[in-house]
């Protein structure tokens, strides 16, 4: 998990990828390896087309999806690392 | 359900004549034909059958890459969008004449060059585009582009007829079956272009 709530999420799209059905897939270079977002994961990959705060993704996601605050925020913020770490996006300061 | 990356098969996609064109140039450009290599380590240049096994025209599409080139540039926005590939402007594209006679084949592979110790380009593959044409009667079996699936499956094969396009995003993995000619003859070969339509690096 990681402190998101302050900054904007910002896409790297140098990353190869296209959607297969209800989910995104990449492949990183770098890594060698092939990324899958699920097809919440690829909700927020579209939205993130312009970049985001974490409150406006849970926002967004609570639009969609019958879900509390909390869950959606918990599980936007574990993503949101996941997303990170493969360099799929990058968090910069408002 | 076993899923795969898409990809696009244009059947006719050359006019008669360039196909004709096409045909009559590598039949009649045999010499030219070497084997092919791959990129191994550090980007270097190698043979090796055992994962690939193919032979590259030297002299490429000569006279008749321009008509190639126009032929996909063409088609390629509404492709891109059918492949679910975010759009770019093209830097440029690589294309290379290939032979595929008995017991050729490629080993599941993708396009993307991986190596970090590469330096960095300007400019990278972003979609595979593979033209298949042969002699008529076809002297060959096999051959097919194999599509590998996203987990668990079998592979997905798209036959080489005469005259079809296939594409999909380079990052695709795939392979080439291997390709069973009888006779032997070069002029019954799997012939194929293939073209790389690349995108500038980040």
């Amino acid at each position: 998990m990681v402190e998101v709530s302050s900054q904007t999420l910002v896409r790297r799209i140098e990353l190869p990828g296209s959607r297969i059905e209800d989910e995104m897939v990449f492949f990183s270079q770098d890594a060698g390896k092939y990324f899958a977002t699920g097809p919440v994961g690829a909700d927020i990959w579209e939205f993130l087309e312009a970049p985001h705060t974490f409150a406006s993704i849970c926002e967004h996601l609570l639009s969609l999806y019958d879900i509390d605050r909390s869950t959606c925020e918990r599980h936007v913020s574990a993503f949101v690392a996941q997303m990170e770490a493969a360099g799929l996006v990058s968090l910069e300061a408002k | 359900m076993t899923r795969y990356f898409r990809h696009r098969i244009i059947d006719n996609f050359l006019p008669a004549h360039l196909h004709g064109d096409l045909l009559a140039y590598a039949l009649a450009t045999r010499e030219a034909f070497k084997p092919t290599q791959i990129y191994g380590v550090a980007d270097e240049a190698l043979q090796n059958v055992e994962v690939r096994k193919s032979l590259r025209s030297e002299k490429g599409l000569g006279a008749l890459k321009q008509d190639f080139k126009g032929a996909v540039t063409d088609m390629l926005p509404g492709l891109l969008a059918e492949l679910a590939v975010k759009p770019f402007e093209t830097a440029g594209m690589e294309i290379e004449l290939v032979a595929h006679p008995h017991g050729s084949h490629f080993r599941p592979h993708i396009d993307l060059r991986t190596d970090p110790r590469v330096e960095a380009r300007t400019s990278e593959r972003a979609v595979t585009l593979v033209y298949y044409f042969h002699r008529q009667p076809k002297g060959f079996t096999g051959g097919e582009i194999a599509i590998l699936p996203l987990g668990p499956g079998d592979p997905l094969l798209v036959e080489p007829m005469d005259n079809r396009l296939v594409a999909f995003a380079s990052f695709v993995p795939h392979a080439v079956e291997p390709v069973i000619c009888h006779s032997g003859d070069f002029e019954n070969s799997r012939f194929a272009v293939n073209c790389w339509v690349h995108k500038t690096a980040h």
